[in-house]
């Protein structure tokens, strides 16, 4: 087996973390298998064949992905992953670590080496490339967030990537929502910008309504990857509000006396208010988080004190 | 154990049929049940890895087919491969389906055979 087939074969084992768990312990390991085996019969032929196997897999699994939730939702199941507690200092701590350096690291990449390049002159290029830009940047943080909420909670390798890919998860769709926001805030912001005070109004609010999708989703997919719908549907409410105080605190910072006055641009991401951003919504995040997994008091123990 | 009404399976899903088919001539693992499906189809059906084994749990659940044991001869070393087969239900339920398509066919070339003239 090539070192190429072996590497896609465990990317494709760590997307299998995102089935139920019970398909999980009855299939993960055929599937690997059959996989491993689909992929070093294709490049028998050729690599085109392999490459084509692969994203054959990849447009298939969403669907499947949804079918077997469903199907488990309708027979009263829900995702549950062990118990664990969690210390809410840690739990914020990383969160707020693992969002912030998502931010900053993609924001660096971005302004550094994305939007520098020649390439993004041609205006045609830019739209294009700038979806699949903001794509990785947004979908990197709430990764990082994702995962390192699974370490802090001190899960196993599986159950922290399975915390790491849902939340992921929940960031990619986010990001497939905002695809249409971001169609319409750009036409209003292209009908605003003769007006500068407005078309900044308009520029928080595009940028609010962003952040509130990427957290609702990120946010849900981080509670199912521990718990059921209910737990999803609450961390989603929760990572909106998260994200969007933390894109408020940002956005304030750089209207205030501490920041210097800078309008707010759409391809030039600040670092300070993104950074502003990451460790609010990550740290609200994780405050939740943690909360959550804390053991309830002993209600024999608290009349007996009492 | 024989459904009462025998028409509440059918029409069964492509993938369904093909699965259920691939078996009619012994149990066979993961793998070879895409491969046979594929040369069954030719080269028309091709099942991802996860409709494969969703569509095998939705079966296995069904009581349609059933795991007998694992593949002794597993390629390379490997691990050894779990296998399939059908069950009595499955294959009633592919009897039905059999005469529904067969019923169907009738009634297209019945209706169609003076156009064909």
């Amino acid at each position: 087996m090539t070192a190429s087939i072996q590497g896609m074969a465990k990317i494709y084992g760590l997307l299998l973390c995102l089935f139920p768990r019970d398909f999980q312990n009855e299939f993960r390991e055929e599937m690997g298998d059959v996989f491993t085996a689909t992929l070093e019969e294709a490049s028998k032929t050729g690599a085109s064949l392999v490459v084509r196997a692969c994203f054959f897999e990849l447009f298939d699994l969403p669907g499947n992905l949804v079918v077997e939730h469903l199907s488990n939702l309708r027979k009263g199941k829900v995702m549950k992953t062990k118990s664990f507690e969690v210390g809410r200092s840690r739990a914020v701590l990383m969160a707020a670590l693992g969002m912030m350096v998502g931010w900053l690291l993609t924001n660096w990449v971005l302004i550094n080496w994305v939007y520098h390049q020649d390439f993004w002159k041609s205006s045609q290029n830019q739209q294009g490339l700038f979806y699949v830009a903001e794509a990785i940047q947004f979908t990197l943080s709430f990764i990082l967030c994702g995962l390192m909420l699974g370490i802090a909670a001190g899960l196993g390798r599986r159950s922290f990537l399975r915390i790491g890919l849902w939340t992921a998860a929940g960031g990619i769709l986010g990001y497939l929502v905002n695809i249409p926001v971001n169609m319409i805030a750009l036409n209003i912001y292209l009908r605003t910008v003769y007006l500068p005070a407005r078309a900044d109004l308009v520029n928080l609010f595009w940028q609010l309504a962003m952040a509130c999708i990427f957290g609702f989703f990120s946010g849900t997919g981080l509670g199912l990857a521990f718990g059921g719908w209910k737990t999803g549907l609450k961390y989603g409410l929760i990572g909106l509000a998260a994200n969007a105080v933390g894109l408020l605190a940002g956005f304030l910072f750089f209207n205030s006396g501490l920041g210097y006055r800078m309008p707010l641009r759409i391809i030039e991401p600040s670092f300070i208010g993104y950074g502003i951003q990451g460790v609010l919504a990550g740290g609200i995040l994780g405050w939740f988080f943690a909360k959550a997994r804390q053991p309830q008091a002993d209600p024999v123990m608290r009349s007996s004190n009492a | 154990m024989e459904p009462a009404n025998s028409s509440d399976f059918a029409p069964l899903s492509e993938t369904t049929l093909y699965i259920l088919v691939s078996l009619t001539h012994g149990p066979l693992h993961g793998y070879a049940i895409s491969k046979e499906v594929q040369a069954l189809s030719k080269n028309h059906v091709i099942l991802s890895v996860s409709t494969l084994y969703t569509t095998l749990k939705r079966l296995l659940e069904d009581g349609w087919i059933e795991r007998v044991g694992e593949d002794p001869d597993p390629d390379d070393g490997g691990r050894p491969r779990k296998v399939y087969t059908l069950t009595e239900r499955g294959e009633f339920i592919l009897g039905v389906e059999k005469k529904r398509l067969r019923a169907l066919l009738t009634l297209v070339q019945t209706r169609t055979v003076g156009e064909e003239k």
